[in-house]
C-alpha cells in the first residue's frame, strides 16, 4: 500500500495534485478494518456534534470532507432535493467545489445523481462515460469512477451523496455500506436541522410581524399579549396602526396552519391589510380587497380575521369579521359581553358574499377586547363558557392591567395549548383629547 | 377515551365521514388528507358526522372550510351532521354554517336530496 494512503486527512493532497494512488481493484482487507471502523466512528460523531450547532451548511461540508477522507476518494458531494422543482441542488462538495459554486441542478432520473434519486438505492459506476453522466463538471474533472447513495427520510429521497475518483476504481460492498451510512446520517441531520430551522425561522418571523410597540394615541390606551402554543408556532397575529385620516385601525387574525409557511402567509396578509387600509377605512372593504388578493395569488390560504376601525373621535368603532370570534365589549355600568357582530365567511372560500360592517358605540371608559380562539376554546368546556369567562374578566381598567387580569383568569379557567393573541383597548374615561396623535409613534411594527 | 374518527361509509354517491372526537392542530392535517381522498372520488354529497365531536378549534374550522372548497371544486357538497355537538356553536360563531348545510343527524342529511336547500337542523 502506498505510504500516502495513510496520510491524515488534513495532509491529503489536494485534487489538483493528483492524489491517492489506487492500484486497480480495491478490496477491503482485514488489516484495514480497524481503520474502517475508526472512519465510521468519525462520520457518526461528526453528525452528532454538528447537529447541536444548527448550521446545516457547515455540517454537510464537514460530512463530505469526512466521507472523502474515509473512502479515500477525490471528490464527494451532497445534492439536496428541491421539492417544488424536482431537482437535486448541489449543496456541499469536497474536491468538486465548482458544483456548489455554479449551483448545479440535476433533474431526478437524469444523469448519475438523478438516477440514484429515481431508484432510491446506491449506484456504482466503475467506468464513467458521458452517456451516464450529464454533469459537465464531473466530465471536465476527469472523474473515472463514481459511487452514490440516496439520502432517505421515511423512505423518501431527500438528496444524494456521491463520491468519485480520478483513477478507475472498483468500489467494494464495504465502500457502499460506508457511503450509505454516511448518507443516512446526513439525511437524519438534514431532516432534524430543517425542522429546527423551520421552527426558529417561523418564531423569528412571527415576532418580527407583531408590533414591537403599540401606537400612542391620545384618548385611548391599549395593550396586547401574544403567547405561543405548545409545539409548532401557530398562525395568530395582530396589528395596530393609525391611518392618515387619524382613524385607528386594529386587526387580529388566525392563519390556517403552523410553522414557517403560516408565518410567511401571515406576513403577506399583514402587509396587504396595511396597504388596503391606506385606500379605504371601511373594514368590510379592507377585508374584501384582501380576499380578492388571496383568491388570486394564494388560493390555498385560509384565514379568520377581524378588522376594527376606531373613529377619530373614538366614540365609535366599525368592525368587520371574516369568521373571527366576536370582540368582547365592556361599557361602564354595563355587564361585559360579546359584541353583537355577525361574522361573515372566513377568507379562503370560493363563496363570494358581501361583507358587513357593525358599528359599536364606545362610550368614555369602554373597553374593547379582541382575541383569538386559543384564549377561550378548551377541550373540556363549551366555547360560550370560555367567552363568558373572558367577559367576566374584562373590566373597565387600564389595558395593561386588564390584559394581565384576562390572561391570569383564562389560565385559571383552564391552561391553553393553542397560541393566544389578545388586544385590549380602553377609551379614556374623561372625553376630551379625542383625536389620535397622527404624527406620533404610528403603528410601525 | 377519544376516537380518531375517519371511518368512511357510502350510501350510493353519498359519503359519510365520521369526524374525530377532537379536531385540533394535531389531527387537522390528517383530516385534510382524509376528506381530500373522499372528495377525489367525486361523491355528490359528503356528510361530515360531527355528532361525536366535542372539540373543534380554528384548525378544525379551517379543515372543514378546505373540505368544502374541495368538495365544491369537484362538483359535490359538504354537509355537517352536528347533533348536540359543541362544535355547532363554533360553526355559528365563525359563520361557517352560512355556507355549509347543517343537519341534525346523518339520517336527515341522507333523506335530503342534493340542492333541496339547506335544511337547518
Amino acid at each position: 500500500m502506498p505510504a500516502n494512503e495513510h496520510l491524515p486527512s488534513q495532509q491529503a493532497a489536494p485534487l489538483a495534485h493528483g492524489l491517492y494512488r489506487h492500484s486497480g481493484r480495491q478490496t477491503a482487507r482485514l488489516d484495514e478494518l480497524p481503520e474502517w471502523a475508526e472512519k465510521l466512528r468519525g462520520i457518526q460523531s461528526i453528525t452528532d456534534r454538528a447537529l447541536s450547532v444548527l448550521d446545516p451548511q457547515a455540517l454537510l461540508e464537514t460530512l463530505v470532507e469526512r466521507v472523502r477522507d474515509a473512502l479515500r476518494v477525490d471528490t464527494a458531494a451532497i445534492l439536496l432535493l428541491d421539492q417544488p422543482s424536482g431537482q437535486l441542488v448541489a449543496t456541499a462538495a469536497s474536491g468538486l467545489e465548482e458544483e456548489v459554486q455554479q449551483g448545479v441542478r440535476i433533474q431526478i432520473g437524469r444523469g448519475f445523481a438523478g438516477q440514484i434519486a429515481a431508484l432510491g438505492r446506491p449506484v456504482i459506476l466503475d467506468e464513467v462515460d458521458h452517456t451516464k453522466v450529464v454533469n459537465p463538471i464531473l466530465l471536465a474533472k476527469g472523474i473515472r469512477s463514481l459511487m452514490g447513495a440516496p439520502l432517505l427520510t421515511d423512505g423518501a429521497v431527500v438528496g444524494v451523496l456521491h463520491v468519485g475518483t480520478l483513477r478507475p476504481r472498483s468500489f467494494t460492498s464495504q465502500d457502499v455500506d460506508l457511503l450509505q451510512l454516511a448518507a443516512d446520517r446526513a439525511a437524519l441531520a438534514v431532516q432534524a436541522l430543517a425542522a429546527q430551522l423551520d421552527r426558529a425561522a417561523a418564531w423569528a418571523l412571527q415576532r418580527s410581524l407583531l408590533p414591537s410597540a403599540l401606537p400612542s394615541v391620545d384618548g385611548i390606551q391599549m395593550a396586547a399579549r401574544y403567547v405561543p402554543g405548545t409545539g409548532n408556532v401557530g398562525g395568530d397575529w395582530y396589528d395596530v396602526f393609525v391611518l392618515p385620516s387619524g382613524e385607528l385601525c386594529a386587526v387580529i387574525g388566525d392563519v390556517a396552519g403552523s410553522g414557517l409557511r403560516a408565518a410567511a402567509i401571515m406576513g403577506r396578509i399583514r402587509s396587504a391589510l396595511r396597504a388596503y387600509a391606506l385606500e379605504t377605512s371601511d373594514p368590510a372593504d379592507i377585508l374584501s380587497r384582501l380576499e380578492g388578493k388571496l383568491h388570486y395569488f394564494e388560493p390555498d390560504a385560509m384565514v379568520t380575521v377581524l378588522c376594527a376601525v376606531f373613529s377619530t373621535a373614538l366614540d365609535k368603532v366599525r368592525v368587520s369579521s371574516a369568521g373571527h370570534l366576536p370582540p368582547v365589549l365592556a361599557c361602564p355600568g354595563l355587564a361585559a359581553g360579546p359584541a353583537d357582530v355577525t361574522p361573515d365567511l372566513l377568507i379562503g372560500l370560493p363563496d363570494a358574499r358581501p361583507r358587513h360592517v357593525t358599528t359599536l358605540d364606545l362610550p368614555p371608559g369602554a373597553v374593547l377586547c379582541l382575541y383569538t380562539d386559543g384564549l377561550v376554546e378548551r377541550r373540556d368546556r363549551a366555547i360560550d363558557e370560555g367567552i363568558g369567562r373572558l367577559s367576566s374578566a374584562v373590566v373597565a381598567n387600564d389595558p395593561e392591567a386588564g390584559c394581565a387580569a384576562v390572561m391570569a383568569a383564562m389560565a385559571d379557567f383552564s391552561p391553553h395549548s393553542d397560541d393566544v393573541a389578545l388586544l385590549m383597548f380602553r377609551r379614556d374615561a374623561q372625553p376630551g383629547g379625542g383625536r389620535p396623535d397622527v404624527g406620533g409613534s404610528g403603528g410601525v411594527g | 377515551m377519544t376516537s380518531p374518527g375517519g371511518a368512511v361509509r357510502w350510501s350510493g354517491r353519498h359519503a359519510i365521514v365520521t369526524m374525530p372526537d377532537e379536531i385540533d392542530v394535531t389531527n387537522s392535517a390528517g383530516l385534510d388528507s382524509l376528506l381530500a381522498g373522499v372528495a377525489a372520488q367525486r361523491p355528490e354529497v359528503i356528510t361530515a358526522d360531527m355528532a361525536g365531536t366535542n372539540f373543534c378549534d380554528s384548525s378544525g374550522i379551517h379543515a372543514l372550510a378546505r373540505a368544502h372548497r374541495l368538495a365544491a371544486a369537484n362538483g359535490g357538497e359538504l354537509r355537517l351532521a352536528v347533533g348536540a355537538s359543541p362544535a355547532r356553536r363554533v360553526l355559528q360563531l365563525t359563520g361557517l354554517d352560512q355556507v355549509l348545510p347543517v343537519f341534525a343527524d346523518v339520517q336527515q342529511s341522507l333523506a335530503t336530496p342534493r340542492d333541496a336547500g339547506a335544511q337547518q337542523a
